[in-house]
């Protein structure tokens, strides 16, 4: 297996549900060759894809369908947010959840509509109130503690921005 | 008759635990260097690094010098030397930058 593709591999193992862009950026390659490793990857079965609301996500073959969804909507900052919440506080009023994380209602509306398809969360009726609760709980705690990146992972993130500001700086 | 005393010799303490956190501290960037090579493979990422193991480098020589190790006309010599492969090393990595090379294509 070439380098390149090896490479892409290891990286979509350590970061399930990673995104057509973030591979392309991370890893410092071209489109055009993150797409064509990635298509060989596809048809060896060595990764799975998903295409969820715009965009392709990526994963080894380990995880099911609804880990799968999970992991995508993971990787989208305001979706995560949202998780990050409902895992602290069990359930939450839609209200609490766009106030703690600084969104609209809306906003929130929308991100719900795919955090329920997926099955993650799940809107209960309490009287005429609407609370929203993770339709897993432990389940998804488990995933997401499972794939957050180590204290050093997120060490070299920022070192790599730094570095890669620096030099575009210079430039 | 003079006995050749290490320059440094009289700030002692204080300096080698200076040495020592500065040690680790360039250790912990070469580590980040590292990683972050072997994530990106490209030729700034290798020069970066290399920059950051001749700042550790620093710290082992004048660690060496405060042991005695290395007489002082070679510690500085040494050092000062390190620091001008320090700062071609980041100049080149700013070029390379520039010039967007990029290896590791296609293998």
């Amino acid at each position: 297996m070439s380098q390149t593709r090896t490479r892409l591999r290891d990286h979509i193992e350590a970061n399930p549900g990673v995104h057509f862009n973030e591979l392309v950026r991370t890893l410092d390659l071209a489109p055009g060759q993150v797409q064509y490793h990635v298509r060989r990857l596809l048809r060896s079965d060595a990764v799975v894809s998903e295409s969820l609301y715009g965009r392709t996500h990526y994963f080894s073959p380990a995880f099911d369908e609804w880990e799968r969804g999970v992991l995508a909507l993971f990787r989208r900052e305001t979706a995560r947010d949202v998780l990050g919440h409902l895992l602290e506080h069990g359930s939450a009023r839609p209200a609490e959840v766009a106030d703690a994380v600084g969104i609209a209602r809306s906003t929130l509306e929308w991100h719900l509509d795919h955090l329920t398809e997926q099955d993650v969360v799940r809107k209960r009726r309490d009287g005429n109130r609407v609370v929203l609760e993770l339709r897993r709980p432990e389940a998804t705690r488990e995933l997401l503690a499972e794939v957050s990146p180590s204290l050093p992972g997120r060490f070299v993130d920022r070192f790599t921005r730094l570095v890669d500001s620096l030099l575009e700086e210079a430039d | 008759m003079a006995v050749a005393v290490p320059c440094h010799a009289a700030t002692g303490a204080p300096l080698s635990v200076t040495i020592s956190i500065a040690a680790l501290a360039a250790g912990v960037l070469v580590a980040l260097g590292l990683a972050a090579f072997s994530r990106r493979r490209s030729r700034s990422y290798l020069l970066v690094t290399l920059a950051l193991a001749a700042l550790l480098a620093q710290e082992v020589v004048g660690g060496l010098a405060l042991t005695g190790a290395l007489d002082d006309g070679t510690h500085h010599l040494v050092e000062h030397a390190l620091d001008v492969v320090l700062a071609g090393l980041v100049l080149a990595a700013v070029l390379f930058a520039r010039h967007g090379d990029r290896r590791g294509e296609e293998t």
